[in-house]
This record gives C-alpha cells, structure tokens and sequence, in this order.
C-alpha cells in the first residue's frame, strides 16, 4: 500500500470572506481521516513581536465553524469550534503539556500548561511567593513568534482535524467511491478579541492567512476495496453545540439569581453520552483591564466560573444529578473531570474568580498588584457530566449567585457541547446512510 | 433506565452540626439491580477551619499540599454485606501522601482532578484555598471550601477483563464505608497552630455512579492496602511484619517520633531517616525460596521506593527535597505477587536513628484482592 500525501488550497477563500472551502475531488481515491489544517493564522499591519494568539485557543481560535460535507450530505461538522478547541487545549494531563510529544504533535494550542512563576513580566509577582501566578501558557507558540505584520512574517500552526471533527476518529477512510463530492467548509472568526490575547495592536484589523490542507490518500483499488471492507457499519461520536444566553445577575452580594432553564431540542431523539457547558464571558467581560486590551485567559472562548453555581440537568423528565444538583464548585469541577478527563487548570480559574482567604499579607490589597488580581480570572470553570441516555426532552437548569466583582456577575453566552452517537451505513450498491443512533 | 445514573448517599449518623476530629462517619450505598462503576466513588463535604471559636483568616496554618483533603480521614474501612470487610487502611493520609510522592509531581497538581482535592502545587495556595472564599481577596472568609476527592479505597481500585469494571450489587449487597476523622494535629500544622486549632467537616456525602446490572458477573481484583506502623529506635533495626494479604509491592515513610501531631510538623511528612546506609529485604517469593534484596546506596533506595509505587519514575523525589528532608521512602517492587499470609517479612535497615529521637515507620502492603 502506498499512502501519497497532497497539499490542497482551498477553492474559495478570500482574506476579506470568513468562508473557506476545500474540495476532495479525485476520482477513485481514498481520503485518510488524518487530514492536517495547515498555514492557520492571522496578519494584521499593526501587530508586533509582542502580540500573541488567544492564549488558551490558540490558532484554533479562529476556527468558529467547520463541516466535512458530501455533497449536501453533512458528514461531521463542529459549530462553535474555538470554544470546544478552547477546552480540548487544556482537557489533558499538565505534565503530558509539558513534553516536546505536544509541542511537535500539536503546535498550535494543543499544548496549553499550567505552571507557576512562570510568564511573568511583573518583579513584584516575582517575588510574592503567596501569589504564584497560574499561566495559561503556551510555550511552541512563544518559542516560534508573533501574529506579524504579513503572511510570511506570522507565525502559523496546524491543526489535525480529527481534534475538531470527532467523527474522523472513527471513519477513518474516505473513498469518493462512496463519498463522491467531499468538500471541507470552515467559517473563519478573525476578530481581535477572539483570536489575539491583546487588541492593542488590531486597529488596523487582522485578516487570516490562506491555509493548505494536508491529506493522505491511497489511489490503489485493492488496498481501496479492502478498506471499504472495514466500514461496512462504522459507529461514531460527534460534538454538537446548543447555544443559548445566560443572563446577568445583580442585586447584593450573594443574591441568587433566578433559575435559567434551557431546553436543549437540538438533543431530541439522540443517545447522547456527555454534556460540556462553558459560560463564556462576553462584550468586555472578555478584558483583564480597563481600557479593555489585554484578553483575560481563553476570553470569549473561555469557561469563566459562576459564583456558587447551581447545576441540574434533567433527561426525559428525571434529574440526572442527585439531591438538588451540583451545588459547590469543586464537585462541579470533579464530575465534569469524572466525565471528560482531566483539566489542566489552577484553583483560580475555575472556583469562581476569587482570590482566596490567606495570609495577612494577601489580605492586603496594598501588597497585592493590580497584575495578579485580574490575571485570578483564568477562564477554565467547565461544566460537565455524563447523561448516557436517549433523550426525548433534555434540559439544563442553571443559576448563580451575584458577586462583588461586576465581570464575574456579566451576561455569558452559554455554549452546551454534547457527545452524540451516530451510525454510518454502506449498502452494497456504494450507498450510504447516516442517522442518530 | 437510564443507563448511567449519578448517586450520593449522606452519612448514616448524620450530623448537621457537621464533624469533627475523632467522629466515626458511616456511609451505606445500596444499589439494586445495578452495578458500581469502577473508580466512581468521591466523598464530598466543605471544610472550616477554626482558630478557638474564629474561622480562620490570616492565620498560617496548613494542611498538606500533596493529599489536600485526604488528610481529614485517618481510617477507611470497606466491607460488603455479601462478602465481609474487604479492606482496613490505618494511616490513610500517610498512604496517599506517600504514593504521591512517588508518582506525581508538582506539575500534577495544576490540574482539576487533584485541584478539587484541595490538593495543590504549593502549601500556600492549598492553606489559603481551604480556608475558603473571600472577595478581592480582603475580609474575613464568606464561605467555606468544598472538597471532592476519590478515596484509595478498594472500590475504586477495580480491574477486570473488560475495559469498564463494575461490580454487582448482587455479589456484593450493600456497600458500607465506614471513616474516622483525624485528629485536629494530624491535619493542620504550621506557626499559628496550637491546641485551639480545629477543623469542621459539615454537609459530607459519598457520590458514585451506576449502571444497570446486565446479569453477567466477571471475575474483579481490586487493589488493596494493609499498614502497619512500627517505631525504630537504634542504628541497626528490624522490623518483621505479617500481612494476611497477596502482596506485589511495600512502600515505607518515616517521621520522627517527636513530629508526630506536633503543630509545627506535618504529620504525613515522608521525613529522611538519617544516615541509612543499609536496606535489606527478606521473604520468601512465590517457589518458596527466600529472597534477599540488600540496598545500599541512597539513589537505589529512592528509586526502589518510586518503583514500589509506579513504574512510570515519575515523582517528586529531588535532591532539593532530599535535603529539607522532606518526600523520602524506600520499599520493594516484588516483581510477582507474593504471598505473605503464612510467613513473616523482614526489613532490617542500618541507620542514625538513635533512641534519643526515634522514628516511627510506616509500612503499606500493596496487594489484591479477587471477587
């Protein structure tokens, strides 16, 4: 068998346009599942050696949509991709981030850390041991430059796509036998605030650079009808997104808000194994500073916590979580671990943006800089469990408390990720059938 | 039915005034006609911690950064109404602390699963994580912590055949844990400590997941623990133990005796037995032919101790710490299961342990157990 490997450019695509396609069109040829996104990235005439991308999403974060269709048929897509590539980033062992594995197998923001006293550019953080500064901290992306003022100056990444599309890891040929009119469509984010961690420089705009696609293909039939063999029936996974609104709380400290129910009819009639819910800040909630330049954490891609959230999910009329839900953060955080893996993070991202009670000198705000105090505000507060059920009617019911922090307390577009199971179906005459399972 | 359903249960001698040092919790789960999920059992609660009557503020008083919130139980016993007690562990903090040190490093506790712990990379941030939340960091503390932790219990230490172990509420019956919460000194250490520092434990439950039981029942093994504390008081020691278990590793701490609930100690510090020169094992394998394992050199012995835990050589054993005398142990990979249920082990060890500052030691059987 020999696997050829080809670079494509995309069909359409126009730096001013969001939409970029990809055409898969040879005849007789098998498409692997390992396709790569190259030459992803952003340039923009103001940006400057001390730019960088969205430093929890990374280059991914200007990836919104992506759907591999054939024909009209939808293959495997992924709505809201930046906030879901925000979470894959950090949804992974932090001493496996630390290792070159990453760096050279994921280099675009796939290898997000956590460390303490490290990117630090404030002496007094330095030399405050009580204020360990958690980064979000992507070393293959410092070590390899800035978003610049051109395309050949600005550093790029790659992404595998079957990170983004999760069907790929299971159909893992593509033959145009079968798949006659494959076609990869991406829907570009380049906004500054989403796609750089400082706007500062983005005055000017930012447009995005002409990305290639990486494909592995097999031309041989007899290796080809082998393979078509093989995916007789092959069942998959796929991340769909619901999106809703969370709305603001006020009134005084620690005031409960009102219940937010959401009904999530995008997941009728689907067996649907896991749900992740991110909070995403938005407007300038998304800022560490005022006037807003410097991106908090993942920013509009981020989970920021909820202050004493209250979690219940309720599948075909039963609560899935027992007694009154999820009530306190860190058992918030352990069954979305429980569920999806671990999750490289630090107390400060996710346990409601608080600094904490300590010792006398952190009680002081004199002693504490104004640095460390925005940067508690990582955003890594996920929100997860497991539904594993057929769901005719599943609902999410949230609410939270008002804090002294008015960020904390902002309206927050609410991103519901679940884990669906779907079938893929070949009959003998090379038709296919897709459907929920 | 669903097919994966959450569940908690609260203590059966509930208390709302919530629990202190000394205060034996009981936990039942039952769950019929269904299966218990490997590795899903978690105890909940929130924590306070009191100078005299005060909640604790600017204080310094720790707790134990490697095993968070672990360090508020000092025994677990498991058993199963179907089969009996399945698993005793004495000295539980000590246990976790000391696979942690073995196994993980600080990396390893800037993440969620060890976060939610209470466990954490520094004691800073673990002391003033436990010691609740404030705003902006100013004023007194306007709520307590929550933890979440997996006991190292044998329940959630499941293996099977099957990718997913599960074991069935018809083999087993009700499941009870049964723990002790430590005493006040055991936990909290630090300058600010003294004998009106305490610790709260209120709104405690045990949460784990289900399955519906399928009919079908695979043989489990599960990991099990047995300890052992013993104190050494001269140059040449030897400590001769014997364990009703099949073992395939021991691990061992020491502490000095005088550290011991001292409330400016940590009382599950793996403290460095001074000048250990020689380390030597004797047992008999699984031919019934004895074994003799001499050490002589401190790296063997550290990495002996790592390997006892994991494989991996992953810890957080550096000489830094060799120095403050903090994260040392030794032990013994068997390379086999050994049982030692009908002879006695021997560690005998040649030190500068002195009986004018013995140190305790604390021996941890790694072995199994089958269902």
């Amino acid at each position: 068998m020999s696997i050829k490997t080809k670079l494509i450019d995309p069909s359409i695509y126009s730096e001013t346009s969001s939409l970029c396609v990809f055409e898969l069109g040879d005849y007789n040829t098998t498409y692997l599942s390992s396709m790569r996104l190259m030459n992803l990235g952003v340039h923009g005439d103001d940006l400057t050696d001390d730019d960088r991308y969205n430093s929890q999403a990374g280059i991914l974060s200007m990836i919104k949509n992506i759907t591999l269709f054939d024909g009209s048929v939808v293959l495997s897509q992924l709505n809201s991709a930046n906030v879901w590539g925000s979470f894959k980033s950090v949804n992974r062992d932090n001493s496996d981030a630390f290792t070159m594995r990453h760096m050279y197998q994921d280099a675009t923001a796939l290898s997000v850390q956590s460390r303490i006293g490290d990117n630090l550019d404030d002496s007094a953080v330095l030399q405050n041991p009580q204020f360990p500064r958690i980064s979000n901290y992507n070393e293959w992306l410092d070590l390899n430059g800035a978003p610049l003022e051109t395309e050949a100056l600005s550093a790029k990444g790659y992404v595998d796509l079957r990170v983004l599309l999760k069907g790929l890891q299971n159909i893992r040929y593509l033959p145009t036998m079968i798949f006659k009119s494959l076609r990869l469509e991406i829907i570009f984010d380049t906004s500054p605030s989403v796609v750089l961690a400082d706007v500062t420089n983005s005055g000017a705009g930012i447009a995005s650079c002409r990305p290639v696609l990486m494909v592995d293909c097999v031309n041989d039939m007899e290796t080809q009808m082998e393979m078509l063999q093989s995916m007789r029936q092959v069942v998959f996974d796929e991340i769909e997104v619901e999106r809703s609104v969370l709305n603001a709380v006020g009134g005084a400290l620690g005031d409960r808000s009102t219940e937010q129910n959401y009904i999530l009819k995008n997941y009728d009639n689907k067996y649907v194994k896991r749900l992740l819910i991110a909070a995403c800040p938005t407007g300038d909630d998304v800022f560490l500073d005022d006037p807003a330049t410097t991106v908090d954490g993942g920013g509009a891609l981020g989970a920021m916590a909820l202050y004493q959230a209250n979690l219940q999910v309720v599948s075909n009329g039963s609560n899935v979580l027992p007694g009154g839900g999820l009530t306190k953060a860190n058992e918030i955080m352990a069954t979305c671990t429980d569920a999806w893996g671990d999750i490289s993070t630090s107390p400060f991202s996710y346990l409601g943006g608080y600094i904490f009670c300590g010792l006398a000198e952190e009680c002081d705000q004199t002693n504490v800089p104004d640095k460390v105090k925005q940067t508690t505000f990582l955003t890594r507060a996920y929100m997860g469990l497991r539904v594993e059920a057929n769901v005719s009617n599943l609902q999410v019911n949230l609410s939270r408390e008002t804090t002294a922090i008015k960020k904390l307390d902002g309206v927050r577009n609410l991103h519901v990720f679940g884990e669906v199971t779907k079938v893929l179906e070949i009959a003998d005459d090379m038709t296919y059938n897709i459907r929920y399972i | 039915m669903s097919n994966y359903t959450y569940s908690e249960t609260i203590p059966d001698n509930f208390n709302p005034n919530g629990y202190t040092s000394f205060d034996n919790v009981d936990f039942m789960l039952s769950f019929p006609n269904r299966k218990l999920i490997n590795s899903s059992i978690r105890i909940c609660g929130t924590v306070v911690l009191k100078q005299g009557a005060a909640v604790v503020a600017d204080e310094f008083i720790f707790i134990d950064q490697d095993i968070g919130s672990n360090a508020f139980f000092s025994d677990i016993t498991t058993s199963l109404s179907n089969v009996g007690m399945i698993e005793s562990i004495s000295e539980y903090p000590r246990l976790v602390k000391t696979r942690r040190i073995a196994s993980k490093s600080y990396t390893d506790y800037l993440k969620a699963d060890k976060l939610v712990e209470l466990s954490s990379p520094t004691s800073m941030m673990s002391s003033s994580v436990a010691k609740g939340y404030t705003m902006n960091g100013v004023g007194p503390s306007i709520g307590p912590m929550d933890f979440s932790f997996k006991p190292l219990i044998s329940l959630n230490r499941m293996a099977s055949a099957s990718r997913a172990p599960t074991m069935s509420f018809r083999k087993s019956g009700a499941v009870r844990i049964s723990v002790r919460l430590a005493r006040n000194l055991a936990v909290l250490f630090g300058p600010s400590v003294d004998a009106t520092s305490s610790y709260t434990l209120t709104d405690l439950k045990v949460t784990y997941a289900t399955v519906p039981d399928d009919g079908t029942d695979e043989p489990i093994t599960m990991e099990n623990v047995t300890s052992i504390k013993t104190t050494i008081q001269s140059t040449s020691a030897n400590i001769a133990a014997q364990v009703p278990a099949i073992c395939r590793s021991m691990t061992c701490s020491a502490l000095v005796q005088d550290h011991e609930f001292s409330p400016v100690y940590n009382n599950v510090g793996c403290e460095n037995v001074p000048d250990m020169s020689r380390l030597q094992f004797l047992f008999n394998d699984s031919t019934n032919k004895l074994v003799t394992y001499q050490i002589n050199s401190q790296s063997e012995i550290l990495s002996r101790f790592v390997e006892s835990v994991d494989r991996s050589g992953h810890s957080s054993l550096s000489p830094w710490h060799q120095c403050r005398s903090t994260n040392f142990g030794f032990g013994l990979d068997f390379g086999q299961f050994i049982d030692l249920r009908n002879q006695t082990i021997q560690v005998q060890l040649t030190t500068g342990v002195t009986s004018t500052a013995p140190m305790i030691v604390f021996l941890y059987f790694n072995g199994i157990i089958q269902m």
